[in-house]
């Protein structure tokens, strides 16, 4: 036995997950701890600190790229962490697309991580990282992708400046897939309630520092997604225009929108109440929609 | 939904030398190595207290055994002295006792003396193998025949009579007398000794 073990034993830590275990909630790896979370996009970095009693600071945002934010700024991000641990949401190099009829046996994330062929199949391809979200209702799934070289980049880069990852994670993915749960309850609790007129079809919007993804459902069947990076803060609406508008063509005018985006996402609200006036747009945004998913899951 | 569901994903490299947490409830051992470490402590701090306390103690009795030690001495040399003076009372009461037989017959020869005569020498010896016979040999001056009846006379009184008698005078009026006293009757004698005590 190592003088460390007997450390961390003396010291408690042996009975707290390690900060990059990802087989615990970020609540539980850092608790009355200190955390940076960071969102990565090509135009900046936002990120928001976490004091010891789990409150989020104001969220900040520097344009740049990412080596030269770290540059500039590890040695702020490395006093706003305890131990310099950070929670990095990544919003560009990642493809998320709606695929179907993938193995669903309880392989969980270590699996899919390892050994993403005996999951995907012959989808999988080298050098991705991957990360599933299943349809439970349907054979459908959301499969996220994310290039390999770009996370040990990431990775490198911090590691450079003394910075730890506990966490990378895309934020859209997350959001999607926080978006999608609530929408499953909701329709579990409508149901439960035996209305007499259906639900409708949802589309499902997710925003998130200039990503975007849209994902048409019909009923409990997810039909149609897309998704796009870099749409950020609005500069480029008729790129935007371009993604919705042929999606919500086929829309009626009982179907509903659910939105969850950042807080600096009203104006694709705006642009959604302007091409489908006749459709409830049902906001499920918060200020922290993002971080509070970092924080807490 | 599972508790893996509930998590949100993760495309980090893993760390291969990652440990699951220990068991919570093994966190009774750490509980019980700092419970052992306050208690050594607490008795260490008590030990030495303790110990600090029994060495005051211990000098102190110490400082206590020798001065009753040299007042032991000082007890020893006055038992000495006591029982030296004891032994001195024990053999004047001895000598005490042993001449009270012979106070009554030597008070009885004092006073028998005239107020112009003056014994010069009396020696009243009793010996040890026949205590009832007593030696007398009186010297005196002035009185002549006259006082050395009168104090035969009185020598009589309290009991005694005298035998293989010795008598001599010199010049100057001095008469040595010389016998031997036996003694005839104890009541004169116990009679004499109750007086002189009343007296």
């Amino acid at each position: 036995m190592k003088l460390l073990d007997v450390t961390k034993v003396l010291s408690m830590a042996a009975f707290r997950p390690d900060p990059d275990d990802s087989s615990f909630t970020w609540e539980k790896r850092f608790k009355k701890r200190k955390a940076l979370f960071l969102s990565i996009a090509r135009e900046g970095v936002t990120w928001k600190s976490m004091d010891k009693n789990g409150l989020l600071s104001d969220s900040e945002f520097v344009p740049g790229s990412l080596k030269d934010i770290l540059e500039d700024m590890a040695s702020e991000f490395f006093e706003l962490s305890d131990g310099g641990w950070c929670c990095v949401s990544i919003n560009q190099r990642y493809v998320i697309s709606l695929e179907t009829n993938l193995m669903r046996k309880d392989t969980g994330f270590d699996v899919l991580r390892s050994t993403p062929r005996a999951v995907l199949g012959s989808k999988a391809e080298r050098g991705k990282r991957y990360s599933l979200k299943h349809n439970p209702e349907s054979n459908s799934s959301v499969l996220l992708s994310v290039d390999e070289e770009y996370i040990k980049e990431v990775e490198s880069l911090f590691s450079r400046f003394g910075l730890k990852i506990g966490r990378i994670c895309c934020g859209v993915f997350s959001m999607l897939s926080e978006s999608l749960e609530q929408i499953e309850k909701a329709r579990e609790e409508f149901k439960n309630n035996k209305p007499e007129n259906k639900l409708g079809n949802i589309l499902n919007v997710i925003s998130c520092y200039g990503s975007i993804c849209i994902l048409r459902m019909e009923e409990e069947k997810w039909v149609e997604m897309r998704s796009r990076v870099s749409l950020h803060k609005g500069k480029d609406l008729e790129s935007l225009k371009k993604i919705i508008l042929p999606i919500v063509e086929d829309m009626r005018s009982e179907d509903q929108i659910v939105f969850s985006g950042d807080e600096s996402s009203g104006y694709i609200k705006e642009i959604l109440s302007e091409v489908t006036p006749d459709m409830k747009i049902n906001d499920i945004s918060s200020v922290n929609t993002l971080w509070n998913l970092m924080s807490k899951k | 939904m599972s508790q893996r569901e509930k998590l949100l994903h993760d495309l980090k490299t893993e760390r291969q030398d990652l440990t699951k947490p220990l068991p919570k409830i093994l966190i009774i051992v750490p509980f019980l190595f700092f419970i052992s470490l306050v208690g050594t402590i607490f008795l260490n701090v008590l030990f030495f207290l303790k110990i600090k306390e029994a060495d005051s103690l211990s000098a102190d009795w110490q400082q206590r055994a020798e001065s009753e030690a040299v007042q032991k001495i000082q007890t020893e040399k006055t038992i000495d002295l006591i029982k030296k003076e004891e032994q001195k009372a024990q053999e004047i009461h001895k000598w005490v006792e042993g001449a009270m037989q012979i106070q009554p017959l030597a008070l009885s020869v004092s006073r028998s003396m005239g107020p112009k005569s003056s014994i010069e020498e009396l020696l009243l010896y009793r010996e040890k193998n026949n205590p009832n016979q007593i030696l007398i040999q009186l010297s005196f001056v002035n009185g002549g025949q006259k006082q050395l009846d009168d104090t035969l006379s009185a020598i009589n009184a309290v009991g005694y009579r005298a035998y293989s008698a010795n008598q001599s005078s010199e010049q100057g009026g001095k008469v040595n007398y010389q016998a031997t006293l036996i003694l005839q009757n104890n009541d004169s004698i116990r009679k004499e000794l109750t007086v002189n005590y009343e007296q």
